[in-house]
């Protein structure tokens, strides 16, 4: 009730506030009264007695300030009234708060925009029902190398688990659509009856998968997205029942996703995983990329739920020691797993984000402090009726909240516009950039964002303001400069540094990217064209007629226009694909767990040629070396040297998973597979190449989900692309092809994520440079202007211009040489955090810091050079009246 | 002239209250007679004062009435309201407790 009450008297008060400045009026005028009447009969003159009272009474508007201040309804008085003051004061100074504005918008706008990136991405739940209990299941090896899932290992650990409400496994795979419609090669995943339970996510038509479509010999039913419903089904509800051919197999149509369902990548369809009746998925000892997500009872910690699947890695250890005893599984939050270390590089580009804003800051400060040093007289005035020092600071206060406030709502508009231009023009390496929406934490961080900055470049010039009644008016409106040339100092260094810091980060990730271009692949990347391909319908039923099929379409490949070479492969090097295949030594056959991996590639005899790599010993693979002749191989050299150290491998055998006895008959040079700078975290694996065309019939029918072809070309192979698309489509237009792109191209995508950063980088650092580069001008300006008289009278006494621009480069030299210094110790202890991103150069790296201390150097004394010249070539008669 | 530091902290309060809790007075009357009846030992001024009355105003332990004196002025005469007495009483007793606990250190032989 006291609250009300009080809150009550308040407002009455501000209502009647005009009766109550009259009240106060009177009540002190009494005062004074009575005072003097007392002083009169003490024997002083009226006019004496009349002073004495005043005095006694300290300043009665002062006084009339503290009685306000004890109503406590000043404070929400005198914001209202700086916010009004504060509003006319900008408008008279449009320059200035354009200035203000536009800088603190460039500032505020990328912090938010990056600051939306990382909430979109990191901090934002995933868009699943109850998404904290998702978990991502894998199995790895016993070592922590990541290795996917078996699928009899997954059935086991799936049914022995009691951990998970619902567990779900899911593979991704390319297929050829071939009805309805046009032929069109995409990408499916098989999954559980109960991925979309696990997710929480219901068909909008039609109904799930059931556990009895789950089973091996079960009718092949299929769930479609929304897009793929729109395009092929044209969006109409009788979809369901329908029939559609994918790689030759029919399914029948059971439901639709929900428009906007996406998990991790795009995928047009959902098969059930357990009907697959090939025979690859019932080998325990086949990991075939085959993941999982699962859903945690309620309540249940992870750590519990890794304890369990321990436990049951175990069981299955003992139970099938040939090929279980060295995997074991592990559960992470499946967000973790979406997100992997990219949270770590969003943080670091949001500090790098943060020294623009801080540079921003500073510049604006710098622009506050000039101004107010030409306020000095109307704050003595201020004073002078009764504004107290924290009343004048507040008014300041008031006046920069009101331009952050301002700056931060433009830098909002900036945000929301540039995340979604950044996003679309960036390489792309962000996961989850659906999820990249302004939300209520964007505002809040936006908000948050002005109000530190308005504080922050409104406090300097605050505290510096002097209320030295007497000294300010008399001093004409001009101030003492001593201590503003300090303070101006200390901007200019912290921009340096800040600057100089934000030029390290991008420097050496623009070297580490040179460095990385500088890497040899092993191959020619130029005019390599690569593309990925399915086969026609009719090619698809047996393993022989899928032989037949891919050999057709090489040959019509290699006879397109502008085709030097081609061959097919499974796999494309440094795609971000890999493939993997176990080996013994000796040509004898033991347990899979005692297996060693190398890369596998399972090209055509155009391969090398396609590809430019050389043969190193031996011979490589003709059309010879078809199924029925004796199966060979060939090693890389990396793989080479590590089986056979000093001896040539020519002529002897390796014992392959599933295929037994092959020989080796040559070595070709190694290449880089999944990126361009592995050798620098493992040592290179190695790779075994196995000829296509002799793969056994089971593996065969792997194949028919579609493989790539690399194709070498006599002219720049964007040129070739278009006339070697149609030769692989054929004459019946029913072959698919999809993603055509240059080794170049993928080989820049293997790059994305440091490309990103590194552009990023740039641009602030580009941003920061400038605002350096502005703010140090307009502090040299302004210094320049405070000092017209002293460079008039060092004239005049004979000072020629030259001396006094060299007089003002070399004390402005001593500024920038403080600057680059702090920025040098600075940037030499935040550069290691970068370290991770960098390849083929140290975080201290001497020639980016050199580069960096020149350019620096250079643009800092371009921006004192031209106030300075100006200066040096006033005419002394003008500058000594100058006032 | 006495600032609020020179009596102790929130002790003007107490001394308004009990002033009042005699009579009802104008602002100025009252400095007098806190002089009066220290013996001129305790003196504030208007700039202590006259906030001190605005604040007790404010929170409700005194009240205010406007009155027009012989020479046609407007005085504010304060009196003392319920939940000032007993805000008073309140004071009164810590300030009890608190001098006698001051006393009994200081002039301990």
């Amino acid at each position: 009730m006291r609250l009300f009450q009080s809150l009550w008297s308040r407002i009455t008060w501000l209502i009647k506030r005009t009766k109550a400045e009259a009240d106060l009026d009177d009540e002190l005028k009494d005062y004074i009264a009575r005072q003097t009447e007392q002083n009169i009969a003490h024997g002083d003159s009226p006019e004496a007695a009349r002073r004495k009272a005043m005095q006694h009474a300290g300043g009665v508007e002062q006084l009339k300030e503290k009685c306000r201040d004890a109503h406590g309804t000043a404070w929400f008085e005198n914001t209202w009234q700086d916010m009004r003051y504060a509003w006319r004061t900008l408008r008279k100074n449009r320059a200035f708060a354009a200035a203000a504005i536009s800088t603190l918008a460039l500032g505020i706008g990328a912090n938010t925009a990056l600051f939306n990136v990382i909430n979109g991405v990191v901090f934002r739940p995933l868009p699943y029902r109850a998404p904290n209990q998702l978990v991502d299941v894998e199995q790895i090896q016993r070592t922590g190398e990541f290795w996917s899932f078996s699928y009899p290992d997954y059935v086991d650990c799936a049914r022995q688990n009691t951990s998970f409400q619902s567990i779900a496994a899911w593979r991704n795979q390319g297929a050829n659509l071939t009805s309805p419609g046009e032929p069109e090669f995409l990408y499916i995943r098989m999954v559980s009856a109960s991925f979309l339970d696990v997710l929480g996510v219901n068909p909008i038509l039609g109904r799930n998968f059931t556990t009895q479509e789950d089973r091996r010999g079960a009718a092949p039913v299929a769930i479609v997205d929304y897009s793929l419903w729109q395009q092929r089904f044209a969006g109409r509800s009788d979809v369901i029942g329908k029939r559609m051919v994918l790689n030759g197999k029919g399914y029948t149509v059971i439901g639709v996703l929900p428009a906007g369902f996406r998990f991790l990548d795009e995928h047009a369809v959902l098969t059930s995983i357990g009907q697959n009746n090939d025979s690859f998925i019932q080998q325990r000892d086949l990991h075939t990329g085959i993941q999982a997500i699962a859903r945690l009872k309620p309540g249940l910690e992870l750590a519990k739920a890794n304890a369990e699947l321990g436990v049951v890695a175990d069981r299955l250890a003992r139970a099938y020691p040939d090929t279980d005893s060295k995997l074991t599984f592990r559960a992470i939050p499946l967000k973790e797993q979406l997100i992997g270390d990219v949270d770590r590089t969003l943080f670091l580009l949001g500090g790098a984000v943060g020294l623009v804003l801080l540079i921003a800051c500073v510049n604006v400060a710098n622009l506050f402090l000039a101004r107010s040093v030409g306020r000095h007289r109307e704050f003595a005035v201020r004073a002078a009726l009764g504004a107290s020092r924290s009343r004048i600071i507040s008014q300041l206060l008031t006046e920069s909240l009101l331009l952050s406030l301002l700056g931060g709502a433009a830098g909002l508009a900036i945000a929301a516009g540039g995340t979604h231009w950044a996003i679309a023009h960036l390489p792309h390496w962000l996961p989850r950039t659906d999820d990249i929406a302004i939300d209520w934490r964007v505002l809040l961080f936006s908000l948050g964002a002005s109000i530190l900055s308005g504080v922050a470049f409104g406090i300097a010039p605050g505290l510096h303001q002097r209320f030295d009644l007497e000294a300010a008016l008399r001093q004409r409106g001009r101030g003492t400069t001593g201590g503003i040339q300090r303070l101006q100092g200390a901007f200019v260094i912290a921009e340096l540094a800040l600057a100089f810091v934000l030029l390290a980060g991008a420097g050496l990730m623009l070297r580490t990217l040179l460095q990385l271009w500088g890497v040899s692949p092993g191959f020619d990347p130029h005019n390599l064209l690569t593309v990925t391909v399915g086969l026609r319908p009719g090619d698809m039923a047996t393993p022989k007629s899928i032989r037949n099929g891919w050999q057709q379409t090489l040959d019509r490949v290699v006879n397109a226009p502008g085709v030097e070479a081609a061959s097919l492969d499974s796999v494309l090097p440094l795609s971000g694909d890999s493939q993997m295949i176990g080996y013994w030594m000796n040509g004898v056959a033991q347990p899979p767990k005692d297996m060693a991996n190398a890369f596998l590639f399972t090209p055509t005899p155009g391969y090398l040629k396609a590809m430019q790599i050389p043969l190193l010993r031996g011979r490589f693979f003709t059309d010879r070396d078809r199924l029925g002749a004796e199966p060979v191989l060939l090693l890389d050299d990396a793989l080479a040297h590590k089986l056979f150290p000093g001896s040539d491998p020519i002529g002897k055998e390796l014992s392959l998973q599933f295929l037994g006895r092959v020989r080796i008959i040559g070595v070709v040079g190694s290449i880089k597979h999944r990126t361009l700078d592995e050798d620098a975290y493992s040592p290179p694996q190695g790779a075994i190449y196995l000829p296509l065309m002799q793969f056994p019939d089971p593996f065969m029918s792997l194949t028919a989900t579609g493989m790539n072809l690399l194709i070498r070309t006599s002219m720049n192979p964007n040129l070739a692309a278009g006339a070697i698309k149609k030769s692989i489509i054929g004459p019946a237009r029913d072959a698919p092809v999809r993603d055509v792109f240059t080794m170049e191209q993928r080989i820049g995508d293997s790059m994305s994520q440091r490309r990103g950063i590194a552009l990023l980088l740039a641009i602030f650092a580009a941003v920061a440079l400038g605002l350096a580069a502005i703010g140090i001008y307009s502090v040299i300006s302004y210094a320049m202007s405070r000092r017209v008289q002293e460079i008039g009278i060092r004239m005049a006494l004979g000072a020629r211009s030259q001396q006094v621009l060299g007089l003002v480069l070399t004390q402005a030299a001593r500024t920038i040489g403080v600057g680059v210094v702090v920025g040098i110790a600075a940037s030499a202890a935040v550069t290691r955090l970068l370290s991770k991103l960098l390849f083929g150069v140290s975080p201290a790296d001497p020639l980016t810091f050199a580069g960096v201390i020149l350019s620096l150097c250079v643009i800092a004394l371009f921006a004192v050079y031209f106030p300075a010249r100006r200066a040096s070539r006033t005419d002394p008669s003008i500058a000594l009246r100058h006032e | 002239m006495s600032k609020p530091a020179d009596l102790v902290q929130g002790t003007l309060d107490l001394l308004v209250l009990k002033i009042l809790a005699l009579e009802p007075m104008h602002g100025w009357a009252i400095g007098e007679r806190l002089k009066q009846m220290s013996k001129d030992i305790l003196q504030v001024g208007p700039g202590s004062l006259y906030p001190a009355l605005h604040k007790l105003e404010q929170a409700g332990w005194i009240e205010a009435e406007w009155s027009v004196n012989e020479a046609n002025r407007r005085v504010k005469f304060y009196s003392i309201t319920k939940a000032g007495r007993k805000r008073l009483q309140e004071e009164a007793a810590d300030w009890k407790r608190l001098s006698g606990a001051i006393s009994s250190i200081v002039f301990e032989t």
